[in-house]
């Protein structure tokens, strides 16, 4: 019975893809919109399955994923250890409160130039391009995470008995982690696009550099295969993160 | 534990203003006491609450507590209305928190916890979160939680207020087969006047603002009070009383 609901389930989900392509197919044997700026789906996958034999596409992916995690792990712990520290003392708060307002309009991304003179090419810039734009949203959302904590289980903790160094791990992490986690949902997001777009911009490995490198010689089903690579990429990142929250945090309420 | 309360006043400063929310009250709660603060809104009950639990300051007076025994939990403990459960702890570890910061060694805590659970008749919510359960549970944990930390002394801050009409009808019968069993002194606040007739040894009833005490009432209705305690002519009576003494007040305010 399980099993049966789960495949239903997977079906269900699979369903609309396999629309997409039939209508992708469609398109091209009615000849509506011309092979060169959308090849045929059976010439993407064969594309897609090439370059994944040959090993081309996962040397890429590894190179992409290190960048990624290294750039998003020291961008979370710099922002959850400033925003902890932030939210927890108000003479902080008022101190970096002016500070964090006028740069936050600021796209973090713009400060890739500056990163690239700094650190030159390969890897460094990318990964402090990551840093600087990942951890703004961890920052915010551990700061307000913390101080949105309800002031009421604070006292009720004082009140049987806790110190304030049991409150705080006790009440105010716990109590501030569903608004954190989200802010890491929010930073991996952003990790991901921002990867790709440097790598575009000034890589020369990785998936965004073997995209724009698909641009410039015109291979379209190369460009289209590293789209799906990347598209299923992403949704397993997402998917992981949700299995994640749900052991990290089993009270959130179910959706 | 004896609750001796000595000319306490309370100003607030409220937009430059100097606002008195409660002014010279003095009375005396009996070891093993169940009383019951009665008032309008606003009167300052809670605020007197606050402080006799010692999270807020008196401006002037003092709250003496004339301990003959000392148990092993702290001097009081505080059941409030918003139920006050932290989200991420099941029933079980709610509850268990007291024990827990104070340092009680996890078997023994863990093994204190389940007379509680059972007590409150909560088994098999054990691992169950706030969320999932009614407001009726919520409270009944909360009260274990209290319970479990062995104060000497129970406050509770309208507590039943926020469940409906019939559920804090079997809550305050709930509440009553609970406290009979450790009859510890409890200080409740309410704005009900059923629910402080019903629950009280006695009701101290306190006028609108600035709150001071108007009247105490002895309530000589017979434990262990049950539903058929709320027909009594008796409770009426007393109901009636109080109702003379509160309406002047509301009328102050109205």
């Amino acid at each position: 019975m399980f099993k049966n609901k789960k495949l239903k389930m997977i079906i269900s989900e699979l369903f609309p893809f396999l629309v997409v392509i039939v209508i992708w197919e469609l398109v091209i044997d009615l000849g509506l919109i011309k092979p060169f700026f959308l090849p045929s789906f059976s010439v993407v996958i064969q594309y897609l399955w090439e370059i994944l034999i040959s090993g081309e596409l996962i040397k890429h992916f590894a190179i992409t994923i290190y960048r990624m995690l290294v750039g998003y792990f020291i961008g979370a712990a710099a922002a959850i250890i400033l925003g902890m520290a932030i939210g927890l003392s108000n003479p902080m708060r008022k101190f970096f409160s002016p500070l964090i307002a006028a740069t936050f309009p600021l796209p973090k991304i713009s400060l890739l130039s500056l990163f690239i003179v700094v650190f030159g090419i390969g890897d460094p810039p990318i990964i402090a391009s990551i840093v600087a734009t990942a951890s703004f949203p961890i920052l915010l959302n551990t700061i307000t995470g913390i101080v949105a904590v309800d002031d009421l289980l604070i006292k009720a903790a004082y009140n049987l008995g806790a110190t304030k160094r049991q409150v705080m791990t006790k009440v105010i992490l716990p109590g501030a982690l569903p608004v954190i986690f989200a802010g890491l949902k929010i930073g991996a997001a952003i990790s991901l696009v921002v990867v790709i777009a440097v790598e575009m911009y000034i890589g020369n490995t990785g998936v965004g550099y073997l995209l724009s490198w698909a641009t410039e010689f015109f291979k379209m089903p190369l460009l289209y295969a590293n789209l799906i690579a990347i598209g299923i990429f992403g949704v397993f990142i997402f998917r992981g993160l949700d299995r994640i929250e749900k052991w990290v945090i089993p009270w959130k309420k179910e959706n | 534990m004896e609750i001796l309360i000595k000319n306490i006043s309370k100003t607030f400063n409220q937009r430059g203003m100097e606002m008195c929310a409660i002014k010279d009250i003095s009375f005396d709660i009996h070891d093993g006491e169940f009383f019951t603060l009665l008032g309008p809104s606003g009167c300052g009950k809670s605020t007197l609450l606050h402080i006799i639990s010692g999270m807020e300051k008196p401006t002037s007076g003092l709250v003496e507590f004339n301990g003959v025994k000392k148990s092993s939990g702290p001097l009081n403990t505080m059941v409030w209305q918003g139920y006050a459960l932290f989200p991420w702890r099941t029933v079980r570890e709610n509850i268990v928190f007291g024990c827990e910061v104070r340092g009680i060694s996890k078997k023994d805590r863990y093994k204190k916890v389940e007379d509680f659970i059972e007590l409150v008749d909560l088994k098999g919510f054990e691992n169950h979160y706030p969320h999932e359960l009614s407001g009726g549970m919520k409270q009944r944990v909360a009260l274990a939680r209290s319970l479990c930390n062995d104060p000497e002394i129970l406050l509770m801050d309208e507590p039943l207020a926020a469940l409906d009409a019939q559920t804090r009808t079997l809550m305050q019968i709930e509440l009553l087969r609970i406290w009979s069993q450790f009859k510890k002194t409890v200080v409740y606040v309410t704005h009900s006047i059923d629910e402080a007739v019903l629950l009280g040894d006695r009701i101290a009833i306190m006028t609108a603002r600035p709150g001071t005490i108007k009247e105490i009432v002895s309530v000589d209705l017979p434990r262990p009070r049950t539903l058929e305690t709320m027909t009594s002519t008796k409770f009426h009576q007393l109901a009636d009383m109080a109702w003379n003494a509160i309406k002047y007040e509301l009328n102050k305010k109205f």
